[in-house]
């Protein structure tokens, strides 16, 4: 019943990890 | 289990309210979220036939607060880079 929930819960997550993966990268300034 | 949820809560607006850091602020809001997964399940209990929503729903909050907490950590890090320290009271500027 609940499957297409989760799996958009679970693309929610994975893009919510991904952003917070490149917020907090630490730019290289040269 | 709703004086527990309701115990949870209060402590997590507490500490919302009252820290200067960051991380303990997050840490309450954490504290939020779960009084209210208490609460889902403390609920879930009296549906019909042993109906699983609000167990499902719980879990769906659960999830939601991982992403929310990832998303918040990694903030937390940007301003530790540009500021030096996590007070929130320090991060007052848009840009440096």
């Amino acid at each position: 019943d609940y499957l297409f929930a989760f799996e958009a819960v679970s693309v929610l997550l994975l893009a919510a990890l991904v952003g917070a993966a490149f917020l907090a990268r630490k730019e290289v300034r040269e | 289990m709703l004086l527990l949820s309701a115990l949870v809560f209060c402590c997590g607006v507490y500490t919302i309210l009252t820290r200067k850091n960051a991380v303990s602020i997050l840490m309450g809001v954490e504290l939020v979220l779960n009084a209210a997964n208490i609460n889902f399940v403390a609920f879930a209990q009296y549906t019909r036939n042993g109906g699983i929503h609000g167990n499902v729903f719980t879990i769906f909050v659960i999830l939601l607060a991982a992403a929310e907490a990832a998303v918040a950590l990694a903030i937390i890090i940007g301003i530790y880079q540009n500021f030096g320290k996590v007070d929130v009271d320090q991060a007052d500027l848009m840009k440096e």
